[in-house]
């Protein structure tokens, strides 16, 4: 699905990603773990084309992308939901789900907000609310909701529980492993938290200084305390 | 035009310059019929009106459509001062001074109000634009006669008749009024000394540090220029030689009116020195020329289609020549006559160099005997706290830290460790609790003033000056440090050397490599002398090799100053080998030393995301 070979990134001549290499099987979920600043967020980034890949070639579904237009790359199945997620504060539930259905086209795998809203019950309790008025775990439903409704083929999300109540948390876990489960997206996370990693993706990229160091079963990862250390901790 | 900035070189060519313009002034202004020299003297003062504006934005980076004003300002001055004047002293070279004076007091209080209200870039232009439609209405408002400033009639919209030619003459004896060609001579000799005393003056200190904070105002700032005063007194000139065009003016015309505050002088005068180029004092006077040309063509043919055409042709230089035009043919000469300047070249760009030699020469960094402040504490927070909004980003921290060593800063996101880092460097004001540097309390101090008492701070992101060299770079911050041209030199070529980036001295700081930049910038730092040094994650982005190098930096400097650290790169902390503070949720959690705090089974669990108590 996804296949990064010795990719660079950065920021004017400061160097994030360097040589960094990754593949992603289809229907595949796998967690890139690392402390803050190691360039997990840039590594998404660039795979959605916000950042330019400066050596290095980048491929999606077996075809070269990494001089295409973000938008070019949304369209072959790319979706991302930044650290951020971006849920327009102004807007329900609803039309947050209506503006991501509108700009997705007139595609048969669309889905409708409505479609969607039936799938995340949680969504379908608020659907009047202004984005703004969510709490961080609900705009983060939000978000991976809008991010499903064009049907993507791949979903980026980075710290996805970053600043949302633990009971929530496991929810979004689900929902994301309910997402691969049915619709078959490939899924790759950026995270910090190792419970939260653990439960959703069986696979761990260990990231440091721009390149992936070890993979790893997650479950593995949880036992050992070292490697935890290492790369994630102090 | 980084070229021009090019370090301890003086020019003799500027003497030979201005003489040339001395006897080109006499020779032209002994040919010129009265017509042409009438027409040129408006050309030589509309080029001395563009030269104030190249001079503060091209040159200062402040963007104002008070030119404009300044000179209208100067024009009315003028007319008041020789009216009243002229009978007493039987001159109105005094009133032309006054001009200039007036204009660079009108500039000096806008301006005041603008720098030291810190207002962003655009409400400058609004406000400078206002301030000068504001006087349109306000003159155009003095129509009856009880406005009157001693003999001299305001005359509102209709504007002030009998305004003095240029008179020379003694008190007591007969007023000379100069001939047309008498008065482009005298004015093209002082627009030519104007412009070459502007010329000098951009590479004398002053200039140079008014081109760097066009460059980048943050890193002047935080090396401790008080960029403020700097502004105020770049627009202050800038007024002043407005103020004198203004003046020169209503002697020209022998008339003034408030038209000159209108919009289109004030949009005139962008116009101009976007054709010209906008950081060519040439240039100024070029683009003068060009579109008084061109109007006056059209005016006999063109009638009312003439703001259409000079729009249009304003729309292709921008676009085509987006320098302007004199500055555009300079670049086609140079590249017609290739002269003995040589670019360096990046292939030269050897990634080695380094402070390979840091810790060696660690003594070369104190130019007096005692540069830090030793065993004692020199740095404090007192119960520090910030609030965004409802969210306690740091709650009442108090540290102290010593005068010389290394403190490390560490936690997850969020922890409150860079609201600690930008409360210490200024960037923000503190909710509660006090920063006491070396016994004075400098929690409400500007950035600018907490550099000069001993604060240096290198932020995340590299902020250098790109468009200089490495050792133009490097003589800012020496010069912030020794208020001496010589002294900087020899100063910024040590810094360098014990760097090891002596030979990209004379490269641009933007070819320079990530390592190469973070080095420079710290350098300039230390070039600063500073009791205390903040960094805030040195090693972003660098290879191994490099976070060595710099660790092996930072070590040394910690020798003779207190260095503060923030950090995620745990490599870099472990390599550093120093007391770790380690924040989460806006409190200090733990300190220590790295390995104590890697046993801390805590610490792991707040790095992994999972609720742990802050008590303990």
């Amino acid at each position: 699905m996804l296949r990064a070979e010795q990719i660079h990134s950065g920021y004017g001549r400061t160097k994030i990603l360097a040589g960094l290499s990754l593949r992603v099987e289809p229907g595949e979920m796998v967690a890139v773990l690392g402390r803050n600043g190691v360039g997990k967020t840039t590594l998404l980034r660039t795979i959605v084309g916000h950042q330019r890949t400066s050596e290095g070639r980048l491929e999606f579904d077996g075809r070269e992308i990494s001089r295409l237009p973000v938008h070019a790359r949304a369209r072959l199945g790319i979706a991302y939901v930044p650290d951020s997620r971006d849920v327009f504060p102004g807007l329900s539930v609803l039309d947050n789900l209506r503006v991501a259905a509108y700009a997705a086209g007139r595609g048969a795998k669309r889905r409708t907000p409505e479609e969607m809203l039936a799938e995340f019950p949680a969504l379908a309790e608020k659907r009047d609310a202004r984005g703004g008025s969510l709490s961080g775990g609900q705009q983060q439903i939000l978000a991976v909701a809008r991010a499903l409704i064009a049907s993507p083929k791949m979903l980026l999300l980075d710290e996805p529980s970053e600043g949302v109540q633990p009971s929530i948390v496991q929810e979004i876990a689900a929902l994301i492993r309910s997402a691969n489960e049915r619709l078959g997206v490939t899924v790759v996370l950026v995270e910090q938290n190792l419970d939260f990693a653990v439960r959703v993706a069986p696979t761990a990229h260990l990231m440091n200084r721009g390149s992936l160091v070890r993979t790893l079963p997650t479950a593995e990862l949880l036992n050992d305390k070292l490697l935890q250390r290492e790369y994630l901790g102090v | 035009m980084s070229a021009a900035l090019s370090l301890g070189r003086r020019v003799p060519g500027e003497v030979l310059v201005l003489a040339a313009i001395v006897l080109a002034a006499i020779l032209v202004s002994s040919l010129a019929s009265e017509f042409q020299a009438n027409e040129w003297t408006l050309w030589v003062l509309y080029g001395l009106l563009a030269l104030s504006f190249t001079f503060i934005w091209g040159h200062g980076g402040i963007f104002s459509f008070g030119q404009a004003a300044f000179f209208g300002l100067g024009g009315y001055a003028y007319s008041v001062a020789a009216i009243n004047l002229l009978p007493h002293t039987n001159e109105t070279i005094t009133a032309l001074l006054t001009g200039a004076l007036v204009g660079a007091i009108a500039a000096g209080l806008v301006g005041y109000f603008i720098f030291y209200g810190d207002v962003n870039d655009v409400a400058v232009a609004i406000i400078t634009l206002a301030f000068s439609l504001v006087l349109l209405t306000v003159m155009s408002g003095t129509a009856d006669p009880k406005y009157h400033i001693g003999t001299a009639q305001l005359g509102g919209y209709n504007g002030m008749v009998g305004v003095p030619p240029i008179t020379v003459g003694l008190p007591g004896g007969t007023p000379m009024a100069l001939s047309q060609q008498s008065t482009l001579e005298l004015f093209a000799i002082v627009a030519g000394a104007i412009a070459v005393g502007v010329h000098v003056l951009l590479r004398r200190p002053f200039g140079r540090v008014v081109a760097a904070l066009r460059v980048n105002e943050l890193r002047t700032l935080l090396l401790g220029f008080d960029v403020r005063r700097y502004k105020l007194a770049t627009f202050m000139l800038g007024g002043a030689i407005a103020g004198l065009a203004g003046a020169g003016y209503a002697a020209w015309g022998i008339f003034i009116s408030p038209a000159v505050f209108g919009l289109q002088q004030a949009a005139f005068v962008a116009i101009w020195v976007l054709l010209g180029g906008r950081t060519s004092l040439l240039g100024a006077f070029v683009g003068v020329v060009l579109v008084e040309e061109l109007t006056s063509k059209l005016g006999g043919n063109a009638g009312d289609s003439t703001p259409i055409v000079l729009g249009a042709v304003l729309i292709a230089v921008v676009l085509l020549l987006p320098a302007g035009i004199v500055p555009t043919l300079q670049r086609w000469g140079r590249r017609l006559l290739p002269g003995p300047r040589e670019r360096p070249s990046p292939a030269r760009a050897s990634e080695r160099t380094g402070p390979e030699n840091a810790q060696a020469a660690a003594p070369v960094l104190a130019s007096e005997a005692a540069w830090g402040a030793g065993g004692e504490e020199v740095l404090r927070a007192d119960e520090l706290g910030k609030r965004f909004g409802g969210v306690r980003a740091l709650d009442r921290v108090s540290v102290d830290f010593p005068g010389r060593g290394l403190s490390c800063l560490i936690g997850p996101n969020g922890a409150g460790k860079s609201t600690f880092f930008h409360l210490l460097s200024g960037r923000h004001r503190p909710s509660t609790g006090e920063v006491v540097l070396d016994g004075r309390r400098i929690t409400s101090w500007r950035p600018d003033r907490r550099a000069r008492a001993g604060l240096g701070i290198k932020l995340q992101v590299p902020s250098l000056y790109h468009e200089l060299s490495a050792s133009e770079n490097m003589w800012l911050a020496a010069y912030a440090r020794t208020r001496s041209a010589s002294r900087a030199d020899r100063r910024a070529a040590e810094m360098l050397d014990w760097l090891g980036l002596a030979e990209r001295a004379a490269d641009p700081a933007s070819v320079l490599s990530h390592g190469q930049q973070q080095w420079l910038e710290i350098g300039m730092v230390v070039a600063t002398e500073p009791k205390v040094i903040l960094l805030d994650e040195p090693t972003a982005g660098m290879s191994p090799e490099e976070t060595q190098k710099t660790a092996r930096l930072v070590t040394a400097l910690a020798e003779q100053a207190a260095v503060i650290v923030v950090e995620h790169d745990m490599d870099f902390v472990r390599e550093l080998d120093a007391p770790v503070m380690m924040f989460h949720e806006g409190s200090l959690f733990a300190h220590g030393s790295i390995s104590e705090l890697r046993e801390d089974e805590r610490i792991l669990d707040i790095y992994l995301g999972r609720p742990v108590g802050v008590e303990g």
